[in-house]
């Protein structure tokens, strides 16, 4: 039968909830319209839950039944999970469904044909759903979630750049109120008449260069100065210090010049010489003649001459190291002494070549200070001589110098300041200016993508409205009611309302006015409407006890409508208890299964 | 237009490339890449940004 469409040819289950034994349901494939009549406990539901359990992957009903677990009750009563199967042919292939751990795998693993169930419960949550979770059926239909993120990412940009103009906008008018304050406090009479804009750029325009020039070589002359000050402030200390190390010497000297018949200097070589001679002495032992004239010697009387010698000459002694010790501190402090003058002389050099930089400071030139320009690194006294005399000449110049250099401060930092904000104020104009036209454009983009995604929702929406309300209008023709529509709340993204026409009143919720029987039939067909727009009839539909409140003449209207849907689709399988559907039953057209009641040992049959 | 599946995102994405090549926010050429963009969900704000400044510039749109 290569034109016919996929079609269920048979639903086999063992040990599957109510088919405690091999259950074999056998379908008609030549007719599009299957109808399984059973009562109330024949295991319709079975075979609903088996169809989902090898085409959802999902245990069926029995996740809605309160107290029932999955893994205890989807098996058939006494038996164990692992003894379920499941298995469904769809035209000569089958597919079979088990656990297999937690999991429920099917082989082969992809089905040739969706199929969808439609399940009385889910009609009712459908149609009395909160708008959030009405929409959570349709999203797969109007899932456009990459788009969207593409949108968020547009209003972010869109955000940025409406910040970014703020921003700018408040920088330009700080800027403006700068400037305007600035042109109250400075502006000359014959400047009055100008807007503070125009007297800015005026402002803006003077060349500061010289003036910064000039401040730049004053602010290094003061400088320099402090720093001569400082250089010439540790010379005078270390200087004091070298004094005071010349007085101790002087004094000792005078000391040791208080010696009759001997001299400080003459006493220390006198002293080291006995000692040497006595070390020579008693290293010898008995020398008994003079080493060096042979002159014959008495040893012993030596050594006693040499320490009454010593002896006479011992406070000289003592002297004689302080002498050493006073020395040598004055030779540390002139060498201090000399590295701080060559410092000080430095320092003053460059003040005086910065000085003499200057156009209008004149007697600071090299004609003035000879040894002072052209010091390198030797000390004399006269460029010592000449740096004393340049820092006392210039004392009174550098007051000026400072009083100078304030006042170029003073000019110089209020016209640097209207500068700046001259050119922030053009520059924050500029970008908001851009700004604003960036803006402009995104907010044309903006408006494109959030339209067209309202319009292309909307039409789909309006699409599957459509088709609901005309199979609605089939089966409750004339009455006052229907005009079924959808609308997302254009504030909360993913909510959809749900309107409809009753007794001439339009847009009223209909969960508020329809009777349970319309409200069934209404979810009825916007299920047909749904699974049709979403699948393009490709699909096999199966409605488990959808009726269960309608009357015969509905149930009639509805048969007229399923016979004629079935066409549209692969097939349609409807399972009810209701023996009305059996009264009108086109025979010829429908493929009528009615099951047998159930037992333990049989379980479901037909 | 490549197209190789018509999912809700593929169908909305070519209608957004083809608003904005019809109000002359992007060229006919360009219409394909920001198709793809779009479908992916990569087109992030500051490539949204960059064209909106290009436009500006050029004072279109």
């Amino acid at each position: 039968m290569p034109d016919t469409p996929p079609r269920i040819t048979e639903i086999a289950a063992t040990r599957f909830r109510g088919a405690t034994s091999d259950t074999r349901i056998a379908l008609d494939p030549s007719k599009p319209f299957v109808l399984i009549f059973g009562e109330n406990g024949t295991g319709k539901s079975t075979l609903v839950d088996a169809i989902e359990f090898v085409s959802n992957l999902t245990p069926g009903s029995i996740s809605d039944i309160s107290g029932a677990t999955e893994k205890q009750h989807v098996q058939s009563i006494g038996a164990k999970l692992s003894d379920l199967s499941v298995e469904l042919t769809i035209g000569t292939t089958s597919w079979k469904a088990a656990y297999s751990g937690r999991q429920i795998q099917r082989t082969p693993a992809d089905l040739c044909t969706p199929i969808h169930v439609l399940r009385r419960s889910k009609i009712l949550s459908f149609v009395n759903a909160p708008p959030a979770k009405r929409f959570e059926q349709l999203k797969r239909f109007i899932d456009v979630a990459a788009v969207e993120k593409c949108e968020s990412e547009l209003a972010k940009a869109l955000s940025d750049v409406k910040s970014a103009f703020k921003s700018s906008s408040e920088a330009y008018e700080g800027a403006h109120t700068r400037l305007a304050t600035a042109f109250a406090e400075e502006h000359t009479p014959e400047e009055a008449g100008m807007d503070p804009e125009q007297w800015a750029l005026a402002r803006a325009k003077v060349d500061l260069s010289e003036m910064e020039t000039r401040k730049t070589l004053l602010k290094k002359a003061l400088d320099t100065h402090s720093q001569a000050e400082i250089a010439l402030a540790r010379k005078n200390a270390e200087q004091e210090k070298l004094n005071q190390a010349r007085v101790s010497c002087k004094e000792i000297e005078a000391r040791i010049g208080a010696y009759p018949d001997l001299d400080a200097k003459s006493a220390v070589v006198l002293i080291d010489l006995l000692g040497k001679t006595k070390n020579y002495v008693a290293l010898k032992g008995d020398l008994d003649a003079c080493p060096i004239c042979a002159k014959p010697n008495d040893a012993q009387h030596l050594e006693s001459a040499i320490d009454e010698k010593l002896s006479e000459l011992s406070p000289l002694v003592e002297l004689a190291k302080e002498f050493d010790t006073a020395r040598a501190s004055v030779r540390a402090a002139e060498t201090v002494v000399g590295s701080l003058y060559r410092d000080l002389i430095s320092r003053a050099q460059t003040l005086a070549k910065t000085l003499h930089s200057l156009p209008d400071c004149p007697g600071v030139g090299p004609e003035e200070y000879p040894n002072l320009f052209a010091y390198e690194d030797t000390l004399t006294k006269a460029n010592i001589a000449e740096t004393n005399r340049f820092l006392t000449a210039i004392a009174p110049v550098l007051s000026d110098i400072q009083t100078e250099h304030d006042l170029l401060e003073k000019k110089i930092a209020p016209a640097k300041g209207i500068k700046r904000d001259y050119r922030g104020l053009v520059e924050a104009r500029s970008e908001a200016a851009r700004l604003n036209r960036v803006r402009e454009v995104l907010e044309i983009m903006f408006e494109i993508v959030v339209r067209e995604r309202r319009n292309f929702v909307q039409t789909i929406l309006d699409a599957i409205a459509d088709r609901c309300d005309s199979l609605y209008a089939r089966i409750h023709p004339g009455e006052k009611l229907g005009n079924v529509r959808f609308a997302l709340d254009q504030v909360k993204r993913a909510s959809l309302e749900l309107t409809g026409e009753f007794e001439g009143h339009a847009d009223v919720p209909p969960q508020a006015y329809f009777s349970e029987s319309h409200l069934d039939t209404l979810g009825f067909c916007f299920f047909l409407a749904l699974t049709h727009h979403l699948t393009g009839g490709k699909a096999i539909i199966v409605l488990d006890d959808v009726f269960a409140s309608v009357d015969q003449q509905h149930i009639d209207r509805s048969l007229d409508v399923l016979i004629g849907e079935s066409e549209r689709y692969h097939q349609v399988i409807l399972l009810t208890h209701q023996h009305h559907w059996l009264k009108t039953l086109p025979r010829e057209k429908v493929d009528l299964i009615t099951l047998k009641p159930w037992s333990l040992d049989q379980g479901v049959q037909m | 237009m490549d197209m190789p599946d018509a999912t809700p995102n593929s169908r909305l994405a070519a209608a957004i490339g083809d608003a904005l090549v019809e109000e002359g926010v992007i060229r006919e050429e360009s219409r394909d890449a920001y198709f793809k963009k779009l479908c992916a969900g990569t087109l992030g704000a500051s490539e949204w940004k960059l064209l909106a400044e290009k436009l500006a510039e050029a004072g279109n749109a």
